[in-house]
């Protein structure tokens, strides 16, 4: 049986001034799957986004979340829907729980002791009754988090919500995700321009430059083993005959010269046979190192070469 | 309804969480403990049972006045309806306002200025605030349209107000009876009607100037509400709607004195419904029914910017 996508984008399009913004997007997103938007600064995210949730409007197409269109019942649509967009901005001047109860107060049939649960479940716990103004960024990112989770949402929106924590924080960050896809089925579309964290935390990801989704692709797929071609590094000695002997027989392939070898792009099936050769040939063979494509290898392939960051 | 019932709510704890508010509920009581110390300076240290004396003294004065036959019109009838209350006073016992806790309490009406001051500045941080905090961002995803939560932060704006005149009334009755004593407490209130002296309830009089400054109130906070929410900056509202009031009346008056005509189609010439109670409008040809009707063409006019600004406003920054 087909899912029933949770978000189904039709032609989303945002027009300012002349320039197309976001350009006639389309994409689905289905329960229990973690979609990563990802794109340069600039490229869009947060526009389609703001455009997603209401906050700003649509020049063309259709948002749908669980069968409603956006346009057309909004309080009903977005009832399903919790997001962080940019930064989680709170009351700095209220407690985390007062800011949770404000939130609250805006839900409808969610009993207040869903406030406890969704606190816990960050776990802010012990500093909840303390000032938001007193908070580390990673505390306001999770009472973020517990905002948009505070009525159970079955669509999950974060926009860059890895943006300034530590390295820990961003682990942390994941799991949680992770968990929440897998164990509440709940539907998590994040954005990013950080490619390394993307490839760890999303299930599928989209690729949006200059407004436009140039392409959607799993995570396995993206950065997959299952690839034909494969960049190996070859550490030898003597370097300079080994070179040599690599530029006269093998220079039909991607060849490089490094300080300790070189390194080919070539079918995995050439590998034992390039080492056979050169061990024929007298050539010590000290490593052979594949490395595997990266996603942002395969980004660059798909914007053309475009920097990102 | 009960969901919007809860978003008031919301803002309502929004408003009253802030240090600010409290700051502000301070300086109303501050300043309502200073105008008692001002005037207990006044009238505090004089003779107690003297006033019987004193009054016939001033209704001879007042009779010589209305020898003058140059004497104006309403002027006339004003002093006219004085002598009657007081005579009114010596042959009922009845003291003067000002020598017990009610003169104060009538006095101190005039601290509501302070109430416009500090209700401009919470409508005006009320949304533009939430821009300005970046919490809009938060706000507007939520199941609730745009129209209700502008609505609950009218509405709670609106309270605020009601709550500190709720606060000045009981700030003066107070002060009042610490400086004044509580004697004379269950006194009538004593007004002129078809030339006869008659005695009303202290509090529907008190209630009623309070009534007539939160016109002046209502309209204010209303214009800071909308630029507030139109050029989302709190400052620029706050300041706007403080410059207006301090200077709108003045100019108004002084256009009024020059006899310009279109004058009596702004919103300050209008404002002040006193002046028909007192007989007196601003300019020749208004009535109090024309300042109402021109109060709620800027009322409706106010609060359609705001709402159609508001919900169509694209959320970006
Ligand atoms: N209100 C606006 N007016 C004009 N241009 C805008 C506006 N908002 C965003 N943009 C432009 O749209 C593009 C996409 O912005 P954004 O969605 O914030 O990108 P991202 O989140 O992917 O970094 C940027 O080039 C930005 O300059
Ligand atoms: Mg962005």
């Amino acid at each position: 049986m087909e899912k029933q996508p949770v978000l189904e984008i039709q032609g989303l399009t945002k027009t300012i001034g002349q320039k197309n913004i976001v350009d006639n997007l389309s994409l689905n997103i289905y329960p229990g799957e973690v979609f990563g938007f990802l794109g340069p600064n600039g490229a869009g995210k947060t526009t389609t986004i703001r455009m997603i949730v209401g906050l700003i409007s649509i020049s063309k197409g259709n948002v749908i979340i669980n069968g409603i269109n956006l346009k057309q019942n909004f309080e009903k649509a977005i009832s399903c829907v919790g997001g962080i967009v940019e930064n989680p901005e709170m009351y700095k001047f209220l407690t985390g729980y007062q800011n949770l109860l404000h939130y609250w107060r805006m839900t409808r049939g969610v009993s207040k002791r869903r406030i406890d649960e969704v606190v816990k479940l960050v776990g802010l716990k012990n500093r909840i009754h303390h000032k938001v103004k007193t908070y580390s960024l990673g505390m306001r990112q999770r009472l973020g988090l517990a905002q948009a989770l505070l009525h159970s949402p079955s669509l999950l929106i974060l926009d860059e919500p890895t943006n300034g924590l530590d390295p820990a924080g961003i682990r942390e960050f994941r799991d949680h995700l992770r968990t929440l896809s897998r164990e509440e089925n709940i539907a998590v579309l994040v954005s990013s321009h950080i490619l390394s964290e993307m490839e760890l935390m999303c299930d599928r990801i989209g690729v949006i430059q200059n407004g436009k989704l140039i392409d959607v692709k799993n995570v396995r797929e993206f950065v997959g083993g299952e690839q034909k071609q494969q960049t190996v590094t070859f550490a030898v000695e003597p370097v300079a005959e080994a070179q040599e002997y690599m530029q006269q027989h093998f220079s039909d392939h991607p060849l490089k010269m490094t300080s300790e070898g070189f390194q080919i792009t070539v079918a995995r099936e050439e590998i034992p046979h390039i080492n056979a050769r050169l061990v024929e040939t007298g050539i010590k063979v000290f490593s052979i190192q594949t490395a595997a494509r990266t996603l942002e290898d395969q980004f660059l392939e798909l914007t053309g070469g475009e920097q990102i960051v | 309804m009960f969901n919007f019932i809860r978003l008031v709510q919301n803002e309502n704890m929004k408003i009253f969480r802030r240090v600010g508010t409290w700051v502000m509920i301070g300086l109303l009581l501050l300043a309502t403990v200073v105008s008692g110390l001002v005037f207990n300076n006044i009238y505090g240290d004089q003779e107690k049972d003297q006033w019987k004396e004193d009054l016939q003294k001033q209704i001879q004065q007042d009779q010589k006045m209305l020898q003058n036959d140059a004497l104006a019109p309403n002027i006339r009838k004003q002093v006219e309806e004085e002598i009657k209350i007081k005579q009114y006073r010596i042959d009922h016992s009845i003291a003067p306002d000002k020598e017990t806790l009610w003169g104060f309490i009538y006095d101190s009406v005039y601290l509501s200025s302070l109430i416009i001051l500090f209700t401009i500045i919470v409508g005006g941080t009320s949304v533009a605030g939430e821009f300005s905090w970046g919490t809009i961002k938060l706000l507007l995803i939520r199941s609730a349209s745009r129209s209700k939560i502008l609505l609950s932060k009218y509405l709670s704006t609106l309270l605020f107000a009601l709550a500190m005149l709720g606060c000045l009334f009981l700030f003066s009755m107070l002060v009042g009876s610490v400086f004044f004593g509580v004697s004379g407490w269950d006194s009538p209130h004593l007004m002129v009607e078809d030339g006869n002296v008659i005695e009303k309830n202290r509090i529907l009089h008190i209630f009623g100037m309070y009534g007539l400054q939160s016109v002046d109130l209502l309209m204010m906070v209303t214009f800071a509400f909308m630029i507030s929410t139109v050029f989302r900056s709190s400052s620029l509202a706050i300041g706007l709607a403080i410059f207006l009031m301090f200077s709108g009346n003045t100019v108004v008056s002084f256009l009024a004195i020059q006899k310009v005509e279109w004058v009596k189609y702004t919103l300050f010439a209008n404002t002040n419904l006193s002046l028909y109670l007192e007989g007196a409008p601003l300019m020749e040809g208004m009535t109090l029914s024309f300042s109402i009707t021109v109060l709620a063409v800027y009322f409706v006019i106010f609060n359609i910017i705001s709402w159609i600004v508001f919900n169509k406003r694209d959320v970006a920054a």
